[in-house]
């Protein structure tokens, strides 16, 4: 009989083989942050890390010239709508801020297909996922979270009502115990993250201090965005940049000024392969304007809902195209949108 | 760890000087924290290797140190060791590229059903677990786990820390490292419930 540790070493053991000089690399850039920093003299070892540490630096400098910016962009119509969408942003008033004893409220909704080790398990069928969060103005007062997994609207397109759905079998879903459904209540101080989201300060949950760092010239906030998909590994640069790019713009925090958001559209602008494509109904029931990229390597369309006439970012959702995803072409299996307010209490939903 | 650019100065890892004293003294002397990397960045690197395959381990290895040298003036060794401490920030990283860790689960999950010439030929269990569960079906229930009890499984099996470790380097208590390992076990148990019954024929 072997133990749960023995079964699981068996996967991924080739990985795990030391790579001495993937770790000399590694070594040498931190002991050529060590150097920098206050402290005694270099130590003796330092001459044989100093030539390796440059020519880390070299290679790490050479990597870093291949992420330059191409200048090809989004389609004509695609950037015009980019545009006509970031001036309705522009003028938008800001967003309200929550005050003393008032919550930011964000209720998520996605559905995706089931996946049952790597196979759809039926690409018809989308299952929804709810997420509602109640996070204070005051870092003293404990936030909350509410989901529900494996749910379908009562009616089609009607999110107003979900129903849990037998045929879709995620699993239970819990932090720390707590388990579907119930209201999950975060430690005053500790960050609310949604799925698909990181703790406050990322492009994912804009803070004050992420945003007072990103550019508001549309050219430069691409940059930084790519720059940024760069270290964060994207295996595709391009894909990175729109998602993070969106995942800003969807993410419903009030600290994006509408000087910002209308960067932010812009800057879509600038990922090269962005087209213009249909309209299509938002998990919300909204009608919106699709901008889409496909990213070949993955057969997998990216599309995100525009209002150009409101200057909102409704949704996006994934479709799958001919080869690469293993689903049929023109598949939606992955939807969100997501919305958001001020409320007074827990539990409380902004009116309409 | 033997590094083909650098050498430690061998008084540098003498018996006797704890993670703690090393992490001290890096504190007005920078490159002593180098001592810390050689003892503990290939297991460090071979637990992100695991987890997001070993291109990019080899990057967040590199991160993983420079964190723990930057933060290294907040480091507190009465709440963890330095061990759990380095595993924690590699888990916190590995957190901002889970798509990466969930699109290499998905991808080793679906793969066709073979003998597992993926698993390390020594180990001496391999045929024993290839018998009765395969690669795919681990990373299958893997991907099926939610991201908080995947760190800790993942924790205990791959950084082998034990329970306390685990619950310093997740910053949660202990009681909750049980109860997500509890949770994670029973995902695995028909994996293992085969496994024995393959092994006792």
């Amino acid at each position: 009989m072997i133990d749960d540790r023995t079964l699981l070493k068996t996967l991924h053991a080739d990985r795990a083989r030391p790579d001495d000089l993937a770790l000399a690399r590694a070594r040498a850039r931190l002991m050529a942050r060590a150097q920098q920093s206050p402290g005694r003299a270099w130590w003796t070892g330092g001459p044989r890390l100093a030539v390796a540490a440059v020519a880390t630096a070299g290679l790490v400098g050479g990597l870093v010239l291949v992420q330059t910016f191409t200048p090809s962009g989004a389609s004509a119509s695609a950037a015009e709508v980019l545009d006509r969408a970031a001036a309705a942003a522009g003028r938008q008033a800001p967003a309200p801020l929550p005050g003393p004893g008032q919550y930011l409220y964000v209720h998520d909704l996605n559905a995706q297909i089931e996946f049952v080790e790597g196979e759809a398990v039926d690409p018809g069928r989308l299952c929804f996922g709810a997420y509602e969060s109640w996070t204070p103005a005051d870092s003293a007062t404990p936030a909350r979270i509410h989901r529900a997994d494996g749910v379908t609207p009562s009616s089609a397109r009607s999110p107003g009502g979900l129903v849990r759905d037998p045929e879709c079998r995620f699993d239970e879903f819990t932090v720390d115990g707590a388990g579907i459904d119930d209201g999950i209540v975060i430690d005053a101080g500790e960050p609310v993250v949604l799925p698909g989201g990181e703790a406050g300060g990322s492009w994912q949950q804009p803070d004050p201090s992420f945003v007072a760092a990103l550019p508001t010239d549309p050219e430069a906030l691409y940059q930084r965005a790519r720059a940024d998909a760069v270290e964060l590994e994207y295996e595709q640069v391009d894909e990175g940049t729109l998602t993070l790019l969106t995942d800003a713009a969807i993410s419903g925090s009030p600290h994006l000024t509408p000087a910002l958001r209308a960067a932010l559209f812009r800057a879509i602008a600038f990922v090269p392969g962005v087209e213009l494509g249909g309209t299509v109904s938002t998990l919300w029931g909204d009608q919106g304007q699709v901008v889409s990229r496909v990213e070949p390597t993955r057969g997998i369309r990216t599309e995100i809902i525009f209002d150009p006439a409101g200057g909102d970012l409704l949704g996006s959702r994934d479709v799958a195209v001919d080869g690469g995803s293993g689903l049929p072409a023109g598949v939606v299996f992955h939807e969100q949108a997501r919305r958001s307010g001020v409320v007074g209490a827990v539990g409380e939903r902004p009116a309409g | 760890v033997t590094t083909t650019e650098a050498t430690p100065d061998p008084a540098a890892t003498a018996a006797g000087d704890s993670d703690a004293d090393w992490l001290t003294r890096s504190c007005s002397d920078p490159p002593s924290f180098g001592v810390l990397f050689d003892r503990h960045a290939a297991d460090v690197r071979g637990y992100l290797a695991r987890r997001v395959g070993a291109d990019l381990a080899d990057d967040l290895v590199g991160q993983v140190f420079l964190v723990a040298f930057e933060s290294r003036h907040r480091y507190e060794p009465c709440r963890a060791a330095v061990r759990p401490w380095l595993f924690g920030i590699a888990t916190n990283l590995v957190r901002r590229h889970r798509r990466v860790e969930a699109r290499g689960l998905a991808a080793t999950a679906r793969l066709d059903p073979r003998p597992s010439s993926v698993s390390d030929p020594t180990e001496v269990v391999a045929g024993q677990v290839d018998a009765a569960a395969s690669v795919q079906e681990i990373a299958a229930a893997l991907a099926g786990m939610s991201r908080g009890v995947r760190d800790a499984l993942l924790l205990y099996a791959w950084a082998d820390l034990g329970y306390d470790e685990i619950a310093a380097a997740l910053g949660i208590p202990v009681g909750t490292v049980r109860s997500r390992l509890h949770s994670a076990r029973a995902r695995l148990r028909p994996l293992l419930d085969r496994t024995t019954t393959q092994g006792e024929k």
